[in-house]
Order: C-alpha cells, then structure tokens, then sequence
C-alpha cells in the first residue's frame, strides 16, 4: 500500500544572519501522522513549520509538501495554520472573521461547523477584542480549519489557556484530525505532546535529537522510574543490565530501569532501610530531559517512529 | 470552452475574496475610533474652520472653493498614508500579514483591498465636505465641478498609497507612524493646500513642484481655474511615477524581509 508523503525534507538547512537555526535536517512526514516538534526556544521548530508553510526561504536542501514546491497555492487550499501570533483585528466579530477566511477558498467548511468544531456557540456576534484569551485562541484554531485542512500546522497552540481550554482545545483538534488529516504541532508542553502527538521530533540546536513515538522516546531512559532515599552504593546497579539511568544526588536515589522487579529486590536486598521507595512509569518529561541533557545530546538518540 | 469555464471560476473567486476583504477593510477602519476621528474628523474640521467660520472678506467665493478643494485633497493624503501605508505596516508587525500569506488568498488582493478602501475614505471625505459645503455656503461648486472632484480625489489618493506602502515596508512595523508623521505635515505645506503657494519662499517652491502634493492638488485645483496652468499629463505623469517607484521600492523591501524573516 502507498502512504502519501505530506511532507518531504531533505537536508534542509536555515540560518539568520549568522545563527543557524536549522542544519541537515532529512523528515518524511506520511498522511495521518500526528508529529509533535519539542525543543528548548530557539532549536528550530517554529522555523520548521515557518518553512513548511513557505513564508520562509531554505538556505540549502530541498522541502516539498503534498508534492508541490512550499507555499505553492495548491498546497496553501490544503494547509491550515494557526500560528504563534495572528494579530487578528479586535474590531471584527467572530462571524465577520470566519466569513472572510471561507472566502479564500474554494470548498470551506461551513460557518456552522467551524463554530461547533472550534466551540464558539454565542459568540460568534462578539467582537475577537471582547473574546477572553482561550476563546481568542479558539477562532484562530477555527480560521485554521475553515478551508477543511488535510495538513494542520499548529504553532503553540495552547499558550495562554487554563487548565480546562487547554484541554477542549486538545479534544478540539484530536476529534477534527481523524485518521486522514496530518498534524504538525510545535509546543513546550509535554503532556500536550503526548495526548495529541503519535510521533516526536525533539530539536536541539537545530538538529532533530530524536525521532521516535513517545512509547519509544520513554523506553529509552528505561520505562519505569524507581526513586528511594537510600545510602546504597550506585556501582552496583551499573552492571544491572536493566538499569538504563542512574541519579543519585545526597541520599536521593533514581533509577531508570526496564524490568522493575528484579531492581527493586536487588535494592531492598542492598538496603532493607530504605525510605520513600516509590515506582512509577518513567515520563516523557524524564525523556526529554535526559535527551537535551549533554550526555542525551552526545548519545544524539536517532530512532525511527 | 474549456478553458474559459475554469478561467470564470478563477475570475469569480477572485472577485468574491476582493469584495470580502475590502469590505472587512472597511468596516475595521469605521471600527477604530482612532482611524475613523483622525482620518475623517481632520479634514472636515479644517474645512469648518478655515471654509466656514472664518470670514474671508471679499475672496469668500474664491476660498469657499478653494478650502473644499484644499480639504478633500488633504483627506486623500491622509487615507493614503495613514489608512494604508501605517496600517500595513501595523499589521505586518502583528502577524496578520503572516496569516494572509499562509492563507490561499493572492496577497496583492490584500493591497487591492486597502487601497480601494483608502478610495473608499477619500470618497466619504470629500462627500461630507461637498455635503456641508451645499448647506452652509451660498456660494459652492456646481454639481459638475463637485463629481470631478471626487474623481479627483478618489484617483489621487493611490500615490500616497504606495508613498504610504513605503513608509510601512521601510520602516519597522513600530515607527511607520513616525515615519509617515513626519512627511505628512511637510506634504501639506508644500503642495499649496494649507498655505497658498505663491506666498512661499521662492526657494521652497522650486522643491515643491517636485512634490506629489503639488501635482494632485493641481489637478484639484484646475477645477476652479486656478491651478499654474501646467498640463493635466505632466501631472499625471508625475503622480504615476511617484506611484510606481514607491511600489517598486516597497517591493524591494517586501522581498528582502520575507527572504530574512516572518514578514
């Protein structure tokens, strides 16, 4: 079976002036992916989408979406953004806005549907400067989708919201992807990563670090994370073959391990005195940091999803 | 057949994305007290000012025309330069811009639509001028004088578009303002509409014929016959290029940010 290639990057590379912000970066990105761009500011992920959309021009290497040459129109009909900031006019309402975006494209959505798919039910007479900031973030993730999107670039989408907009707008964009749709979303939260990505990019000076599902990125430090404070010696636990990742700072112990059980008797047997044993799945935050740590850095994980 | 059907699709869309953004266009700028009270409220209080209240002896016919003509030329430079060139530039700095570009609308239609709603203002300015002009003065333009007028007006407003566009795409999205500020009341006073002409330094006049306020408010100012007596071409002519260096500049700096930056 063919999978559509939605996104094409070979050896790309974009620097300004002098700082680089992206260098020899290769990604095929299929139909129905959900990629997730992680980094520390400054790595390169917005570049990234910034290139993807075409209002950036590569300093070297080649970059096609839906086959076509970035920011060709075909490609624009096919692609939404929601960008970092949109500087949407405050003085139009929320009907006035969605109305013009249609207007750019051939087959849009209806107005109905962008204000249920995006949750502005009684607001759509409110004016975007009246809107609180969720609610603002909101039409700009439905001005995304008025053109019925089959590539969706999301820049941070959830900056700003609370607790609960942050996840409606997740519920939001998981039920709009479906299976079809391809989702390329650059965001500093973890757990927004893993509730929406079903593959990670983690950027680091420009580079991709790693390139794996968050399954994969978690059982790379080890999956389960074990932590006591204890006064053991760690050299033991450096022939555990088990053992992936070891901190011990004070009397605080952590280790990231494959099979937990045989860790945990061989520490009780080490220490029966321990305290505040704990053992939980290791995270994708421990992940992160391990790989944007300068040991991760050096290992420079690379893995297919 | 074939090809034409497509063709009148395309042509439609098009039409259809124009209509929609210059009319959003508008209404946004008839939303923003501050666009809306300087643009318009600037012109017509000169003219109530300097047109109505002011007693002018015995040139009041002469300057009863002459501050119609003056104010609605000084409601073109303004719609052109702040209403374009300062809110281009505002919005580039926002992001709007940005979103326009990723969007599958054409960009120029974007530029279409504030231009024509920069015409559109002009228009309104020159109208509100006419009307209170009829209902107060005696002695005004006739109904013939008053359409050339806005044509006029409408058709000169573009320059100052593109000298606006400029001013946006030169100078940061932050110091347009500035840049378009410090032009606008120099542009005033050379072209002849704040202060006649003739009374300025000889010196200063001979920079002012280079001026595109000069040859707009000629053109105006043939229609009371009392413009130099250059030819309409050569002013014409003038305003074109004016026009077009700007776009060609603005250009310039449109394509050397969007190589280097998020534009």
């Amino acid at each position: 079976m063919n999978v559509e290639i939605v996104v094409d990057a070979t050896n790309v590379a974009k620097s300004y002036n002098d700082i680089t912000a992206l260098t020899d970066l290769s990604l095929r990105v299929t139909r129905g992916q959900r990629c997730v761009l992680l980094g520390p500011n400054g790595a390169g992920k917005s570049t990234l989408l910034n290139l993807v959309l075409g209002v950036l021009r590569l300093d070297q290497g080649s970059l096609k979406v839906f086959g076509k040459k970035t920011g060709h129109i075909s490609v624009r009909r096919r692609t939404g953004a929601m960008l970092q900031i949109s500087g949407i006019p405050s003085s139009l309402t929320v009907q006035e806005h969605l109305r013009l975006f249609r207007t750019y494209y051939e087959n849009p959505l209806s107005t109905d549907k962008l204000v249920r798919t995006a949750k502005l039910e009684g607001l759509e007479r409110r004016t975007f400067g009246s809107l609180s900031g969720g609610q603002q973030q909101r039409l700009n993730f439905a001005l995304a989708l008025c053109g019925n999107p089959m590539l969706l670039i999301l820049d941070e989408p959830s900056t700003s919201h609370d607790v609960e907009a942050r996840m409606a707008l997740w519920d939001e964009i998981d039920q709009f992807m479906g299976t079809e749709r391809t989702l390329m979303l650059a965001t500093h939260n973890l757990e927004e990563a893993e509730r929406l990505g079903d593959r990670i990019l983690i950027f680091h000076e420009g580079r991709v670090i790693a390139d794996a599902s968050p399954e994969k990125l978690r059982s790379m430090i080890g999956t389960t994370e074990i932590s006591a404070q204890t006064n053991v010696n760690v050299e033991v636990f450096k022939r555990n073959q088990h053992v992936k990742r070891i901190e011990h700072v004070d009397r605080h112990l952590k280790l990231y391990v494959t099979a937990a059980e045989s860790a945990v008797s061989q520490l009780l047997q080490l220490d029966p005195d321990l305290k505040n044993l704990a053992v939980k799945p290791a995270s994708l935050l421990d992940a992160y940091l391990h790989l944007l740590s300068p040991a991760g850095t050096d290992e420079h994980h690379r893995t297919n999803a | 057949m074939n090809t034409i059907a497509p063709m009148l699709e395309r042509s439609a869309h098009f039409c259809r994305i124009l209509l929609a953004e210059s009319y959003t266009e508008f209404l946004k700028c008839l939303r923003t007290p501050a666009f809306a009270s300087a643009i318009l409220g600037f012109p017509v209080i000169i003219y109530l000012f300097c047109g109505l209240v002011i007693d002018w002896g015995e040139t009041i016919e002469r300057s009863h025309q002459f501050w119609i003509i003056a104010t609605s030329s000084i409601g073109a430079i303004g719609t052109g330069l702040f209403g374009f060139g300062v809110y281009v530039a505002n919005e580039r700095g926002q992001g709007w811009l940005l979103l326009k570009r990723v969007s599958p609308m054409p960009i120029f239609v974007y530029f279409l639509a504030k231009a024509l709603m920069a015409v559109a203002f002009s228009i309104l300015i020159s109208c509100i001028i006419l009307a209170i002009g009829h209902a107060f003065v005696v002695v005004q333009l006739s109904l013939v004088q008053s359409a050339l007028l806005v044509v006029v007006v409408s058709l000169s407003t573009i320059p100052y578009c593109m000298i606006g566009l400029l001013c946006g795409f030169m100078a940061g999205p932050n110091t347009a303002h500035a840049y378009v500020n410090i032009l606008y009341l120099p542009l005033l006073l050379l072209g002849g509409i704040i202060i006649p002409f003739d009374i300025l330094p000889q010196f200063v006049q001979s920079i002012a014929i280079f001026t595109p306020v000069f040859h707009s408010s000629q053109l105006a100012f043939k229609l009371i016959d009392t413009s130099f007596g250059y030819p309409t071409i050569l002013h014409l002519l003038v305003l074109c290029a004016y026009s077009i260096i700007c776009v060609c500049l603005a250009s310039f700096f449109y394509a050397r940010e969007k190589a280097r930056t998020f534009g």
